[in-house]
């Protein structure tokens, strides 16, 4: 165990050093779109209006970026935040590949082995999103249309199934606690934006509420 | 020049590509990174490819959900900028609420035929600050965050930390899901239904078939097929 330990020390120490040479990467090809027609085409926003840009996006979505990769991180850990943040999808695919991964070699969370599958999880996810999109970038457009209707209507429910079936395999593990906090959360979406709360902030509410009734739980059932 | 060739003209594609490039490189060496700290462990090889393969299987039903709005994100934006941005950080509304918002600036509009080039390029300027704004968030702070996770594992009891994680994972999961079922207020029972299936078929197969692993590798996968079928069949 406490070679596991040192072992694992040392991969978060490599990916710590990888992690940010690629997000800094990531970070330069983000604008180079931009630069590019506004190169060519002569168009440059102004300092102000590129200001008045992100003030716009950061009031939309500013909450979601310190949220966000806080709520995520007990589960794709910290190779896999710098992999998350740069490529999306996390909580309808990322997330749930590293659960599976993780579920079926029989990983305990929180052990050194659960943080490298969980990791194999995120990187086997980029493959198939980066090649899937890839595909139908190019070719798509052209096969979309050729789609039985029935199988259009199915991908239309991907995300409720999706989610519904991660929930229940993280609640099969205690099903008590997973229904209360499900209840709960469900009850924080309908009353948290009639608070006058932003709607972004419910995520992080849910997610301290949960943690308040596993304390609870936790001071219960240790006492017996 | 038209906007409309500048949006899906080769060098765009070009242009576009270092994204996708850096993306994929960056998961090659962290997978790489990990199967070599596996070996390290006495983690087989074998047990690794179980679940690289258990990730493929479950990745490829969820990522139809970006492909979906890529064909519709392509009619709108032009292919290459929407193949990067669905490859990259920013859920498919959030890429149309910024580019909304940013061609409105530009006093352009995201309909067919009213965006104009300097709509075009107030949309990508608006998607790149936008989405800087979690590269550098989650990017950089990944080692603090490790850091405050390192900390609560070393001071804490370790089944309350365990607890602690559980229930964060099942907070976040949970309002994942309502947001999935709820819009604005109203239970949407389409996708309730959905939702309901899933979970279900989910806790069958974990039940009955436990001990076969090859099914347990397709479970999450198989699950979601149920409740899209059921649902595409019954609602």
């Amino acid at each position: 165990m406490n070679k596991d330990q040192e072992i694992i020390q040392g991969f978060r120490s490599s990916a710590k050093t990888m992690g940010l040479l690629f997000v800094t990467i990531a970070l330069i090809c983000n604008f180079i779109p931009a630069i590019y027609v506004s190169t060519i085409t002569g168009q440059f926003p102004s300092v102000g209006q590129l200001l008045q840009l992100w003030l716009a996006a950061a009031a939309a979505f500013g909450v979601g970026y310190i949220v966000q990769p806080v709520s995520f991180f007990p589960i794709v850990n910290m190779a896999g935040t710098f992999m998350c943040w740069i490529c999306g999808n996390v909580g309808e695919v990322r997330a749930p590949a590293a659960n599976m991964a993780q579920k079926v070699t029989n990983c305990e969370q929180g052990t050194p082995k659960a943080e490298i599958m969980s990791c194999i999880g995120i990187c086997a996810s980029v493959f198939v999103t980066v090649i899937m999109i890839s595909f139908f970038a190019l070719v798509g457009a052209q096969v979309m249309p050729l789609m039985p209707k029935f199988v259009m209507k199915m991908f239309g429910f991907v995300l409720p199934c999706v989610l519904g079936a991660v929930y229940a395999d993280l609640a099969s593990k205690n099903f008590v606690l997973g229904v209360i906090i499900l209840l709960s959360s469900l009850a924080g979406i309908m009353i948290v934006p009639k608070l006058g709360i932003p709607g972004g902030l419910t995520m992080l509410i849910n997610i301290i509420i949960a943690v308040l009734i596993a304390r609870a739980y936790f001071m219960a059932t240790n006492k017996k | 020049m038209e906007v409309k060739d500048i949006m899906n003209s080769p060098m765009l594609w070009v242009m576009s590509s270092f994204m996708i490039i850096n993306i994929f490189l960056m998961a090659l060496m962290f997978f790489r990174l990990c199967l070599k700290n596996a070996d390290k462990m006495g983690i087989p090889r074998e047990e690794c490819m179980t679940g690289f393969r258990s990730a493929v299987f479950t990745s490829i039903g969820p990522a139809f959900a970006p492909v979906i709005v890529l064909i519709a994100l392509m009619a709108v934006l032009g292919g290459p900028t929407a193949w990067m941005r669905m490859n990259d950080i920013g859920a498919a509304r959030t890429e149309l609420a910024m580019s909304a918002i940013a061609t409105g600036m530009a006093g352009s509009s995201l309909e067919a035929g009213k965006l104009t080039m300097l709509g075009f390029v107030f949309a990508l300027w608006g998607m790149a600050l936008n989405n800087s704004g979690w590269i550098v968030i989650g990017g950089y702070g990944a080692p603090s965050l490790n850091k405050a996770v390192e900390y609560l594992r070393d001071n804490f009891n370790a089944a309350w930390v365990k607890l602690f994680m559980a229930a964060a994972a099942l907070g976040l999961f949970s309002t994942l899901l309502g947001n999935a079922i709820i819009k604005k207020g109203v239970v949407n029972q389409k996708n309730l239904f959905a939702a309901i299936v899933s979970f279900i078929a989910m806790l069958i197969i974990g039940r009955i078939f436990k001990g076969n692993k090859k099914i347990q590798e397709f479970s999450l996968g198989l699950a979601m097929l149920v409740g899209m079928f059921c649902a595409a069949m019954f609602m």
